[in-house]
């Protein structure tokens, strides 16, 4: 019995899951890196400590808590957005992509499918960092407001996802490697406060980290988790990754089209 | 079942659209054909003739420059997902697997990309497998399998979905001799019984002239001459359509 999406989303998953498992060791690494990265944020906060900046007062003043929440939050978006561009980099390699290309499933089908199992994973080493960060070196995050976080992680995860399809359309297009996740990713880090609050920064590079989404899900995130910050509280932030997502949703999904069509043009997916 | 009508393709540098410089190739110029319903077509010509670009704008991986060509009244360029519910395409070489799973593994997840649900597909693909003689090797990761096992494989994967249109680029080129005999039976009663239409692209005279019931000849992108099975003089009718000597 053909039962469309969803079938073909199961699918994905399935083969992504049986693939993980022929590479058990690439998983176990995962989560050994989380081993390793929370006790050196843990002791670099314990460092900072005595001389805990006034720039973290806003965050509750713990530097470990800010950071391991930057950290994981980063994580979590890199992951979102190279999840659909790595996938069809693979399959271009692979030589599998004009078969996937000559199913019936849509384009949106098939791009979800493919990012499925990559954002499961990543999602999983988000909660680790911040389970391990709560059980073994006391995360303050036990005043957290749910709803709020799970609403500025949903309009994040929403905004990656379209600078992910807009990366997938470049590789689709020019058959290339992935540039621009690790460019992107990079400049975020720099720019939206993941390791220091952007009050640090010189005033013209904070008016530049304000065009960086990832300022954005950083701030109303950190307020959410540790402040335990309310809807209404984190407005501002909520607002400005809604007007992201107005903006490059149309964008990804035309440049996705024109990928395609350039593609049907052009011949082989891997030329 | 399938109708082409002054069908092009050229392939050039993405400049050379927009009337810049580069270097154009026009792989496909003028082609007009017919393919009835159960109807086993073949495409013959030498290399760079155009046949495997014919395949691929009827199964919906080239937009065509010129021209048009429908399947089952649905126009590959303006509806490609329709199309792709009626059409399958087996690439004749051994890639567009993912090595590491099975072959069951393999069958499985191209069968959900045709929205079959989980236990439909695990059927489909264990009757596709035993259908392309793979019962044996099964559970055995693709990268174990032998070109020929591959093959047969990208076959089976085309039958998954049951289509209506059935296009193989040479199909039986890295297969033995039974094996490829066994194709060609088994291929020859889906087109006489089950209704199946089928395009093979083949550089083998005599796999065309023992399999197909009409033939395309072509080459330099054009259709030469087209040829009927029991015309008789089959060979030396193909090679005077190319302009050679038998």
């Amino acid at each position: 019995m053909r039962s469309g999406v969803r079938a073909t989303l199961w699918a994905f998953l399935r083969r992504d899951y049986v693939l993980a498992s022929t590479s058990r060791l690439a998983f176990a690494w995962h989560i050994v890196a989380v081993g390793f990265a929370v006790p050196t944020m843990y002791y670099l906060g314990v460092l900072l400590r005595p001389t805990a900046s006034p720039h973290l007062a806003l965050y509750g003043g713990d530097y470990f808590s800010f950071v391991i929440v930057g950290v994981a939050v980063t994580t979590l978006c890199a992951a979102t957005m190279g999840a659909c561009a790595a996938a069809v980099r693979r399959e271009q390699l692979q030589g599998t992509l004009d078969v996937v290309l000559a199913s019936p499933a849509t384009p949106g089908t098939l791009a979800l499918g493919a990012s499925l199992w990559p954002a499961a994973m990543a999602a999983v080493e988000f909660a680790l960092y911040l389970a391990v960060g709560a059980v073994i070196f006391h995360l303050q995050i036990h005043r957290a407001n749910i709803l709020s976080a799970g609403v500025v992680l949903a309009l994040t995860l929403g905004v990656f996802a379209a600078l992910g399809t807009l990366t997938a359309a470049f590789v689709l297009a020019t058959r290339r490697p992935d540039a621009l996740t690790g460019a992107v990713t990079s400049a975020s880090v720099l720019l939206a406060g993941v390791f220091y609050p952007t009050t640090v920064l010189p005033p013209a590079v904070q008016s530049a980290s304000a065009l960086v989404p990832l300022t954005y899900a950083l701030h109303g995130l950190r307020l959410a988790l540790l402040r335990g910050d309310d809807l209404g509280a984190l407005s501002g932030d909520a607002a400005a990754l809604a007007g992201f997502l107005v903006v490059l949703w149309p964008a990804a999904i035309l440049a996705g089209r024109l990928a395609l069509v350039h593609l049907r043009r052009t011949g082989p997916a891997l030329g | 079942m399938i109708r082409a009508r002054a069908l092009g393709k050229t392939f050039g540098p993405w400049i050379a659209a927009f009337g810049g410089r580069g270097r154009c190739v026009r792989a496909l110029a003028e082609v007009t054909l017919d393919v009835e319903r159960g109807e086993i077509f073949g495409l013959l010509g030498p290399n760079g003739a155009g046949k495997t670009t014919l395949l691929r704008i009827i199964a919906t991986l080239l937009l065509p420059s010129e021209g048009h060509v429908s399947v089952a009244g649905l126009d590959v360029a303006r509806d490609p997902l329709r199309v792709r519910r009626v059409v399958a395409l087996a690439s004749g070489g051994d890639h567009g697997f993912y090595w590491r799973l099975s072959g069951r593994e393999n069958l499985r997840f191209f069968a959900g990309l045709l929205g079959y649900d989980s236990s439909e597909a695990r059927r489909r693909a264990s009757e596709a497998l035993v259908r392309a003689d793979l019962g044996a090797a099964t559970d055995e990761s693709v990268q174990r399998y032998s070109t020929g096992m591959r093959q047969r494989l990208g076959l089976a994967r085309a039958l998954l979905g049951s289509p209506a249109v059935l296009l193989l680029d040479e199909p039986t080129r890295s297969l033995d001799p039974t094996a490829a005999t066994n194709w060609r039976t088994w291929l020859r009663t889906l087109a006489t019984d089950g209704g199946t239409t089928i395009v093979l692209a083949t550089h083998a005279l005599d796999e065309a002239e023992a399999l197909c019931d009409r033939v395309a000849v072509l080459a330099s992108g054009r259709v030469r001459a087209l040829l009927a099975r029991g015309d008789g003089a089959f060979g030396s009718r193909y090679l005077s359509a190319l302009g050679t000597q038998a």
